[in-house]
């Protein structure tokens, strides 16, 4: 059976040619989504305007490590697969690659 | 504030605790039973009702209260507000009384926690066998696709790390709040965890949302407080003996977020409290400097420091050296949280907004025991409900 994929509303832009720059932070030990924790909560600031509160994914939840204004990019990562194979999709950023656009 | 004055001539709150074997119902209807006795009047003297609640707000608590208290037919009004809403039940009693629509008001603040754990939540959200969009734009998960960003610890946790990027706020100042506000604790009866934790042990403790582990963040608790408020002429043929111990109401502000950039991310906590600062000490003609006791809405320890710099107690950028000065200790020049606060007397959601005015109260009239803060005479509580609402009252001692 091929999987379909849900749609889910996105709320940021995925065009900006520039970075996005995370703004304050927290790291979540606790929630109630099926999500793995520790994770980490970023306040985000698109380029072009606009902020959005979204997890980090692909990053350290090491709060040593982690800074303000640390340029990201938005990804999207599946939460949850129901009976019939239908993912359920989120969005998040990851730290900003070498070489993306 | 504009018009003539309004007085606080009774108040009570419950212990705040968990009670498994009394209902939202019980608990306000002590509250209001107890202030009602503190006025010296019954519920035959009171012209309008206003009942804060979060849990159960659709569910005509006023009403049902009314049942046990005494239904007498005057208007009642249901008020949410999310964590305001025990302030803005005292506010729309208040606003009726200054209208002259009535002359004394009965505002109730009274919560019973929800019981389900947040394993027990996400157990249900595990449990989704079928994924269905629903709504405008087809989501199959609740939240817009910003996966459970919302509850309030990872709203004030971002928040208090943007203040502490800008102005070098460390971890330990933070849990100094958490450390300073559970040894307030031990010295109240209301509270509902009275245990003194050292500084060590609150940063070494389990985190929930960085910089906040759980001894700096509040635990959810059942619980009631109730006020009687009156018109000035009505004060005047009040019981001389409860007269004596009334409480002036100089002001009460509430206030929502103004629309700011970052407001879209989540909700901007501080704005709205400036503003009601700002406006409570124009009304009350008192600045910050002039406040006796603060009672403000430490839901986690880091919101605290925010509140600090919101509410003008400390030069902007400067709440990390306020608590580390021991300027908000109870010793202090302002107290800050002497009741303990939301981290150790409990946050009883809709009750919040009462019992902290409660906690004012009971230091003007110099009954607050083991807690008082000697000759206190102006007193300022706050409260933000995310959302946002933001409610300031400044209160003040008779002068006769």
């Amino acid at each position: 059976m091929p999987e379909r994929v849900a749609e889910q509303h996105i709320a940021a832009s995925a065009t900006s040619p520039e970075p996005e720059r995370s703004k304050p932070f927290t790291i979540v030990h606790s929630t109630s989504a099926a999500v793995k924790t520790p994770d980490v909560l970023a306040i985000v600031c698109l380029d072009g305007g606009g902020v959005v509160n979204a997890r980090l994914v692909d990053i350290e939840p090491d709060p040593a490590q982690l800074r303000a204004h640390l340029p990201v990019e938005l990804t999207t990562w599946v939460v949850g697969t129901d009976a019939d194979g239908t993912d359920a999709v989120t969005f998040g950023f990851q730290p900003k690659k070498e070489g993306c656009p | 504030m504009s018009g003539e004055d309004v007085w606080i001539i009774g108040a009570a709150m419950t212990k705040i605790g968990r009670y498994s074997d009394r209902d939202v119902i019980d608990l306000g209807s002590e509250g209001a039973l107890e202030a009602l006795r503190d006025a010296s009047l019954t519920i035959r003297d009171i012209d309008i009702l206003a009942v804060g609640n979060a849990c159960e707000s659709n569910t005509s608590v006023a009403q049902r209260i009314q049942k046990q208290i005494g239904q007498t037919g005057i208007p009642a009004y249901n008020v949410f507000n999310a964590c305001a809403s025990g302030a803005t039940a005292i506010r729309t009693v208040i606003m009726a009384v200054k209208s002259g629509e009535a002359d004394i008001g009965l505002a109730i603040g009274a919560e019973q926690m929800v019981k389900t754990s947040r394993h027990e939540i996400a157990g249900a959200r595990r449990d989704i066998t079928a994924f269905t969009p629903r709504g405008r734009y087809g989501p199959v998960l609740s939240g817009d696709g910003m996966l459970d960003v919302e509850p309030t610890p990872g709203v004030f946790a971002p928040a208090a790390m943007a203040y502490a990027s800008k102005y070098g706020v460390t971890r330990e100042q933070f849990a100094m709040v958490a450390e300073k506000n559970h040894r307030n604790s031990a010295r109240n009866p209301y509270a509902q965890c009275r245990r003194v934790f050292s500084l060590d042990e609150i940063l070494a403790a389990d985190d929930i949302a960085y910089p906040n582990t759980v001894p700096m963040c509040s635990p959810p608790g059942d619980g009631a407080a109730a006020l009687i408020i009156v018109s000035t002429a009505r004060l005047a043929g009040i019981d001389p003996d409860v007269r004596r111990r009334a409480v002036k109401i100089s002001a009460s502000v509430l206030t929502t977020d103004p629309s700011t950039h970052d407001g879209q991310a989540q909700p901007d906590i501080n704005t709205l409290t400036r503003q009601a600062a700002g406006w409570a000490y124009e009304l009350a003609g008192v600045g910050p400097e002039d406040l006796d006791l603060v009672e403000l809405h430490d839901y986690v320890a880091s919101a605290e420091l925010l509140h600090y710099d919101d509410l003008g107690l400390c030069k902007p950028g400067r709440a990390g050296e306020l608590i580390e000065s021991g300027s908000v200790d109870r010793d202090g020049h302002t107290p800050v949280n002497v009741s303990g606060g939301l981290l150790s007397k409990g946050h009883p959601t809709g009750a919040t907004g009462v019992a902290n005015i409660y906690e004012i109260v009971a230091h003007l009239r110099g009954e607050a025991g083991d807690r008082q803060i000697d000759g206190a005479k102006v007193g300022l509580a706050h409260v933000v409900g995310l959302g946002s609402a933001c409610s300031v009252h400044i209160l003040e001692k008779a002068t006769k």
